[in-house]
């Protein structure tokens, strides 16, 4: 049983086979594979392929699983249960339901007029883009599986805990005059053939391909510069363990930034490569993808600001803290 | 035969894709019905739609949170 696992890990998911075979490409290139040059244009050409896949892989799965829970329904599950199990299922539903920018105040709007706690709403809002199957299975493919599990579940905390508090704020006030109203007539569930499910998962994989690759090139060629050109002295004092404050450099340095765990994930890499503490580099990771100036200004126009600031650092605290938690965990996880 | 088509979505691009879609299916049947565009969140609130985008035919919703070709709207047209 553990050779199978490890075969899956090492051969399926972290694809070693094909790390071997492209020092071939890099050989015949003329380059020294043990050069700078040599180790960039490996750790470039082995990322992206290997993340495309991936990528490919695991959205056209996800979003069949995805095609069974659109928000309307989420919704009707999550009215079922009270108080902290309300947020613990918006938490959970958050990872499957299916989650773009464009659909989030549509969603945040549907939930609040259905009579859905603020605080199960906001539960919903931070676990989905932050946790779910593709993170998930990347996280594994690089970092394994107890430290992918270990994101999601301290991903979910964070949604949950973070659902709670704004629920006991009660800040329902602190919403635009629009999204309170009549609730939705209960529209009808538009419910998909098996043809249709298949469509769809085909139609969202080529569109966030699109979407993503730019950002994996980016993100691999970031990470490609790091972990040949960039000496670990430079970094080790800045993120590294000697920097007490690393956990919220890197949360902060990753809020801005709009890219999903595709992108970052090559850079997470390339960082732990150097030495950068896993707490470190997992609130990095929760920063890029929760929070982004694309995802705050759409936001922004359904919630007011207080709220705003609220649901802001309820997110950069909390990855901070799993950030600082994380880093003393590290030694159970190697 | 259809007289109202409306798409309601937040202006992102899969909204408009499935507009142009709409169009499409629409002219290749020689309708000569306009199809709406609904940005409106309060109206897309108030119809309960949470999956962007939606296409509604004559009052009811047929699609939700995907992008149909020309040739499947056709057949729901």
């Amino acid at each position: 049983m553990e050779s199978i696992g490890s075969f899956l890990l090492d051969q399926v998911l972290k694809m070693n086979w094909l790390s071997d075979l492209l020092w071939e490409p890099v050989v015949a290139l003329g380059l020294d594979p043990s050069s700078a040059w040599g180790g960039s244009v490996h750790f470039f050409l082995y990322d992206t392929i290997k993340i495309t896949t991936l990528l490919c892989v695991m959205i056209y799965l996800i979003s069949y699983v995805q095609s069974h829970f659109p928000p309307e329904r989420s919704r009707k599950i999550m009215g079922r249960f009270d108080g902290i199990g309300g947020n613990i299922m918006g938490a959970l539903l958050g990872t499957v339901t299916p989650f773009c920018s464009c659909s989030s105040i549509p969603i945040f709007i549907g939930f609040t007029r259905a009579g859905l706690p603020l605080g199960v709403t906001f539960s919903f809002l931070i676990s989905s883009p932050m946790v779910d199957l593709g993170s998930l299975v990347l996280i594994m493919s690089i970092f394994g599986p107890e430290v992918a599990v270990a994101y999601t579940l301290v991903g979910l905390v964070i949604a949950v805990v973070g659902g709670s508090i704004i629920e006991r704020l009660h800040m329902d006030d602190q919403v635009e005059a629009f999204v309170r109203g009549d609730a939705p007539t209960d529209a009808e569930l538009v419910s998909m053939t098996r043809t249709q499910r298949l469509a769809y998962a085909r139609d969202e994989t080529a569109s966030t391909f699109k979407k993503v690759f730019p950002y994996i090139l980016v993100g691999v060629g970031i990470g490609a510069l790091i972990h040949n050109w960039i000496p670990q002295e430079v970094i080790e004092p800045i993120l590294g363990s000697s920097n007490p404050l690393s956990p919220v450099l890197a949360t902060l340095a990753g809020a801005p930034i709009y890219a999903d765990t595709f992108g970052a994930i090559p850079i997470a890499e390339a960082l732990f490569a150097k030495g950068v503490g896993l707490g470190t580099i997992l609130a990095f990771m929760m920063s890029v993808t929760t929070i982004s100036i694309p995802s705050i200004t759409m936001l922004s126009r359904a919630v007011k600001p207080r709220l705003m600031v609220v649901f802001i650092g309820i997110c950069l605290v909390g990855m901070t803290i799993s950030g600082y938690v994380f880093n003393a965990l590290q030694p159970l996880f190697s | 035969m259809a007289e109202k088509v409306v798409v309601y979505g937040s202006g992102c691009k899969r909204c408009q894709q499935l507009k142009a879609n709409a169009e499409k299916a629409v002219a290749e049947k020689g309708l000569g019905v306009k199809v709406d565009y609904v940005t409106d969140m309060g109206e897309i609130a108030t119809k309960g739609f949470m999956s962007m985008p939606v296409l509604e035919i004559d009052g009811k919703a047929v699609v939700s949170g995907r992008v149909p070709d020309a040739a499947e709207i056709s057949m729901l047209l």
